[in-house]
């Protein structure tokens, strides 16, 4: 080796580191074995060195193979040094009240965030248009908590938001329009239906902070007055909900005394419970003492 | 020798519940989830009744059943010109009807109940016959309350 092959090989690793500083912007991925760059490059030293084992002993060469080894250490280096502060750290609980502090790696296109899957298959899909949408509001987001775990050999350190719920709901996204039917709905206009050769699955990530992310610790000090209306609230849907509740465990009963209600002609039963209505009516005029013989012979009398 | 005086024994009763089943034989749980049924149906009626009589004014209905008791005791829907009157007369007979369907239901209840002790009567009768007259819980759930014939409690 001279000195020109030694320089030559410098310059395809700095090239190279710059070709991966610039991808670490494109894939965005955490680790440089998931971007499928790096993947490409691998099968392709794969491929090259199969073939030249096979066929083409030229691509076994010593310059050939030194050129690959500098190209991929160089992208390696580039992608793992590039830091486009895209990752965000969130403390995120699943379903069953674990907290997990993670990094989300997002990016905006059209004005709009996006969450990059942490996959070589998932970000080859997000870079063709499979993306996947954020909502994650970080503009009143300013409180984090730290995480930190260490041992004998290694240390870890992650500052993460706390987040109360983080929601995924999957949906399909259209990829390569081919053709666009055109038909008539029950009112008589044409209705543009777009078909697309791939459905690809994305998903979309809700994810909402904890209020001890997104406020001081004595904030509720001054909100003491939304504490007490929302609390007044609480007790009013339940006094709602217990109210349905009563008439709906009583609902049957109800209904059984509606229909026997109507089971009675007036003309005919009536009569019969005159003296009963009579005595109601006395014991409400009275404050609901009964005790006046007098009345009620005198409904006896009236009935008769 | 002092004459020997007849002492008194305390007698201890069954609970309600247990004198309800001796009463009422095999017929005792659905006898006792029934009633449960009609007290709650009545209640409602009771309330309803309570709310219609609240509205009305005593003396007005007084005077309606002596001038026109036929005005209240009918069917018919032409009632008067005057909605007010009309109304009036309406919610009278909505009392007559809550009224009619509370009687009409306490009747059915006690006799779902005396069927019931009919079923324990027979039973125990039965009963009698082959394994003789073990009756103490028996007789004394019958001579507790003599002529009562409802012993199933309220709610």
């Amino acid at each position: 080796m001279d000195v020109p092959w030694t320089l030559a090989g410098f310059l395809l690793g700095i090239g190279s580191c710059i070709v991966g500083f610039w991808a670490r912007r494109v894939t965005r991925q955490g680790l440089v074995v998931r971007c499928p760059i790096f993947v490409v490059l691998i099968m392709a030293e794969i491929a090259a060195v199969a073939s030249g084992t096979i066929a083409w002993p030229m691509l076994m060469s010593m310059p050939v193979q030194t050129m690959a080894l500098c190209f991929i250490t160089g992208y390696s280096i580039g992608y793992s040094i590039s830091d486009p502060g895209d990752g965000v750290a969130v403390d995120m609980i699943d379903g069953y009240n674990n907290s997990t502090a993670g990094i989300l790696y997002t990016y905006f296109r059209d004005g709009r965030r996006y969450l990059m899957p942490q996959a070589c298959w998932g970000c080859v899909k997000a870079l063709v248009g499979a993306r996947c949408p954020l909502h994650m509001d970080l503009q009143f987001a300013r409180r984090t908590r730290t995480h930190k775990t260490s041992s004998r050999f290694l240390s870890a350190e992650l500052t993460a938001y706390v987040a109360q719920s983080h929601t995924i709901v999957p949906d399909t996204v259209g990829l390569f329009k081919i053709w666009t039917s055109r038909k008539l709905d029950s009112e008589g206009n044409v209705v543009e239906i777009p078909r697309y050769l791939f459905r690809p699955k994305i998903e979309h990530h809700f994810i909402e902070f904890a209020q001890s992310t997104i406020e001081d610790p004595a904030t509720f000090l001054v909100k003491t007055d939304t504490y007490h209306e929302a609390l007044a609230e609480a007790a009013k849907a339940k006094a709602r909900a217990t109210r349905v509740e009563v008439e709906k465990n009583n609902a049957g009963y109800t209904s059984a005394a509606a229909i026997i209600e109507q089971m009675f002609a007036l003309d005919i039963d009536g009569p019969e419970v005159e003296a009963e209505l009579r005595r109601r009516i006395r014991e409400i005029r009275k404050g609901g003492e009964d005790d006046d013989a007098a009345a009620d012979a005198e409904d006896a009398r009236n009935v008769s | 020798m002092m004459p020997q005086q007849t002492q008194r024994m305390p007698v201890t009763y069954p609970d309600d519940s247990t004198q309800e089943m001796a009463l009422l034989g095999s017929s005792y749980s659905a006898v006792r989830v029934a009633s449960l049924k009609y007290d709650s149906i009545l209640e409602i009626l009771e309330v309803e009744l309570e709310e219609v009589l609240s509205e009305l004014d005593p003396e007005s209905v007084i005077a309606l059943l002596d001038a026109a008791p036929e005005t209240i005791f009918s069917d018919d829907e032409k009632i008067a010109d005057d909605e007010q009157i009309e109304a009036f007369v309406l919610k009278v007979r909505q009392a007559v009807r809550s009224i009619l369907a509370i009687e009409f239901l306490k009747q059915k209840r006690e006799g779902m109940i005396r069927t019931g002790r009919l079923i324990g009567d027979a039973e125990f009768s039965a009963r009698m016959g082959t394994k003789g007259p073990d009756s103490d819980l028996w007789l004394a759930a019958c001579l507790r309350k003599p002529g009562e014939t409802v012993v199933i409690r309220n709610g």
